[in-house]
């Protein structure tokens, strides 16, 4: 009897689980049942891609299955292990620019640059992922620039302005200080940050020595050599008096948290921090960037960096869902849908398309300014392969008041010239 | 003048006492705070009690990514058993029998294992074999990585501890009609508990909390392990600490259950086969 009743169920479940295997066909989506998978790092899980992601299974029907990267040296081993055994994901995120020449891409990425896609974004992004001809990546997010992000209110309260000049700058860092404010954040606990002033003021370097990228790359310009690169290291000595007093322990979360909340005005560092600091603010419009001054006035721009990028593997079996899962990510609706909810490090790469109203003023207004002016110009990194590997531990010392601006430049040009040798390079 | 000795002792345990309360819950409490707190005060970092609880943190966690932690939970839990289990029956029966034979073959074999210990595992070559015997990416393999790479240490335990059990047991139970595999699984085998304990806890703690291995050999989001969960909430840019510390104690939960549950029978496992070489 028992057994009887058991057949009968399990017979009633098969039924019932066929018919809605027949009502889903019925309303199928392009890619239902495949499966793509997608790697990428904390940084670029966040809750903007995952919204588009679930958007995408929605109205594509396929499944995108995450898996995170550690990031960091960890993450470049691995993926380097990975791309030697040929064993990628479907659809992948990685640096653009010189790291991506690190990879040998023609080994593991597809050229895409017959899809449509490609004609939407713009040059300058274009160039940082194309290699012998061949485009290998799509930006992930928007650009970002390395620049100096602040706490307006401290500016309104004691009637300052945004200065144009490295004079006027340092000149608010010190009424600053009488004020009884820290003027400058420095978060020489995570030692990359600390390089942001030296990389962000190439926008200085180029106005005023436009050869200077090609000749250094030659070996020919050197930082001790040529006066305004030199400032580039002499203005960290302008500024050791205003600095946070756990400037060396400091970290990057520290720094969100003291420019958020206004504990410190100034911050040289990578607009990709702007959703992170202005989460901490009580309201987006608090926060402010403008990029690192020189000394024209009339000729203040921003230095700006290309952003990750999504790179197809070689191999995959499902190039085609990933295509429309790319062609789904880029449509303006989804782009929307990704800035309204993680907001945006910087202008997007995409042509005609401008951020929603959500996206924080420090992007929509003061970044975008600069962009409209033409005052942009692309980080070293983009235009030279060449980067002293020393770098964050110079800046560092510099910043802290150990080691002279100009001993640094003459130590870093050696150590360029270490790295330039490696490369292949003939410095002599 | 006996009475200010014991009133010393006394003092003595308190003190002891509460510098281990000290070391060992501080770190505990530390966790459980921020993991209870809202995303922008845990980013603070302060120990002080959070001005709102936020326990809902905990079921964020494990919903993450799909119930991604669940996955990963039923993985390393698989992943711990079998380890164990294999390296309990392989590295006993090889410490029974190289610990009891001697000669010139033994001594080499043992050498050979003991070598594991010092040479590390190269990763490329062997994610190249195991792709050539199709059985890259799948649970079976890294079982018997792990089990490979804890080898050697299983079996220097396993032979230390059997020399402290005395042939003459061996002998006896031979005249009493054993054959050679009786005497292993009905003698010397139960004889063994205090040093089993000691390798669950330490290969099963060493296995459960491996990080690179996992990482190399065993990628894909369906294989993700425990320890990998960690990186949804630590990157370049920022954390998120409140979630970081949930997962951390949803984590650490399972290895101190296991320790709580072995731990007297770790320290006379690992004295017993201390004296005798």
């Amino acid at each position: 009897m028992n057994r009887k009743l058991m057949s009968l169920t399990l017979a009633i479940a098969l039924a019932v689980t066929m018919l809605m295997g027949v009502s889903a066909v019925a309303e199928a989506k392009p890619f239902e049942g495949v499966t793509i998978t997608f790697w990428g790092g904390q940084a670029e899980l966040n809750p903007g891609t995952l919204a588009v992601i679930e958007a995408a299974e929605e109205a594509l029907g396929l499944h995108v299955e995450t898996e995170i990267n550690p990031g960091g040296s960890e993450g470049d081993n691995l993926l380097k292990t990975r791309i030697a055994s040929n064993d990628l994901p479907d659809l992948m995120v990685y640096n653009s620019g010189s790291k991506l020449y690190d990879l040998n891409p023609s080994r593991c990425f597809l050229d895409i640059k017959d899809w449509d896609l490609v004609s939407r974004v713009d040059d300058a992004f274009l160039s940082s992922v194309t290699i012998d001809g061949a485009v290998y990546g799509l930006p992930q997010s928007s650009t970002q620039a390395g620049a100096i992000i602040y706490y307006k209110p401290d500016y309104e309260e004691l009637g300052l302005e945004v200065p144009h000049t490295w004079a006027e700058f340092v000149d608010n860092c010190a009424k600053l200080k009488e004020a009884g404010k820290t003027p400058i954040e420095l978060t020489a606990g995570d030692t990359w940050t600390t390089q942001v002033l030296f990389l962000g003021d190439y926008y200085n370097i180029n106005a005023e020595y436009p050869t200077f990228a090609e000749e250094y790359t030659e070996g020919k310009a050197k930082y001790a050599d040529i006066p305004v690169a030199t400032r580039s290291w002499t203005k960290y000595e302008d500024l050791v008096d205003y600095l946070n007093a756990d400037k060396s322990a400091a970290t990057v979360q520290d720094g969100n948290f003291a420019i958020g909340t206004g504990e410190a005005t100034h911050w040289f560092i990578l607009t990709q921090q702007l959703p992170l600091i202005t989460a901490e603010a009580d309201d987006q419009s608090q926060i402010g960037v403008f990029g690192v001054p020189g000394d024209d006035p009339d000729n203040h721009g921003l230095t700006v960096w290309e952003p990750m990028s999504f790179y197809v593997w070689k191999d995959s079996q499902n190039i085609d869902a990933v295509k429309a899962f790319l062609d789904f990510y880029f449509s303006e609706e989804m782009l929307n849908l990704y800035f309204e909810t993680y907001g945006a490090n910087g202008p997007s790469c995409i042509k005609g398309y401008t951020l929603p109203e959500t996206v924080c003023d420090a992007v929509r207004v003061d970044m975008q300014q600069y962009f409209d002016a033409g005052k942009t110009c692309p980080a070293l990194e983009y235009v030279s392969p060449i980067k002293g590997t020393a770098c964050e531990q110079l800046t560092t010392a510099v910043a802290m008041g150990q080691m002279s601006g100009a001993d640094a430049a003459k130590d870093y040009d050696e150590d360029c010239k270490k790295s330039a040798v490696q490369l292949g390079y003939n410095w002599e | 003048m006996e009475g200010k000795k014991r009133r010393n002792q006394i003092i003595g345990d308190i003190v002891g006492l509460i510098l281990t309360a000290v070391i060992f819950l501080i770190p505990f409490y530390f966790m459980f705070v921020q993991s209870i707190k809202s995303k922008k005060e845990a980013n603070r970092l302060s120990i002080a009690w959070p001005t709102e609880l936020h326990f809902e943190n905990y079921l964020e966690v494990i919903k993450h990514g799909n119930y991604q932690l669940v996955t990963a939970f039923k993985n390393s839990a698989i992943l711990t058993v079998f380890t164990v289990l294999g390296l309990i029956v392989t590295g006993a029966m090889a410490g029974y029998v190289i610990q009891r034979r001697k000669g010139k073959l033994m001594t080499t074999i043992q050498s050979v294992i003991m070598l594991g210990l010092m040479i590390p595992a190269s990763i490329l070559p062997t994610i190249r074999m195991l792709q050539s015997m199709g059985i890259y990416k799948t649970m079976f393999s890294m079982v018997m990585i792990e089990i490979a790479l804890q080898t050697p240490f299983t079996i220097m335990l396993y032979r230390g501890f059997m020399s402290s059990i005395p042939v003459d047991l061996e002998e006896a139970a031979s005249i009493d009609g054993c054959n050679r595999w009786q005497i292993f699984q009905k003698v010397i085998f139960p004889l063994l508990k205090p040093i089993q304990a000691t390798i669950i806890i330490l290969v099963g703690v060493q296995t459960f909390n491996d990080f690179t291995n996992p990482l190399y050999f065993l990628p894909g989001a369906a294989n993700t392990t425990v320890q990998l969960t960690l990186y949804n909430y630590k990157g370049q840019l920022g954390n998120n600490y409140n979630l970081l510390f949930a997962d951390i104690i949803i984590i650490t939960v399972p290895m101190l259950i296991l320790f709580l549950f072995f731990n007297k029978r770790i320290v006379a496992g690992m004295v017993a086969g201390a004296v005798k070489g």
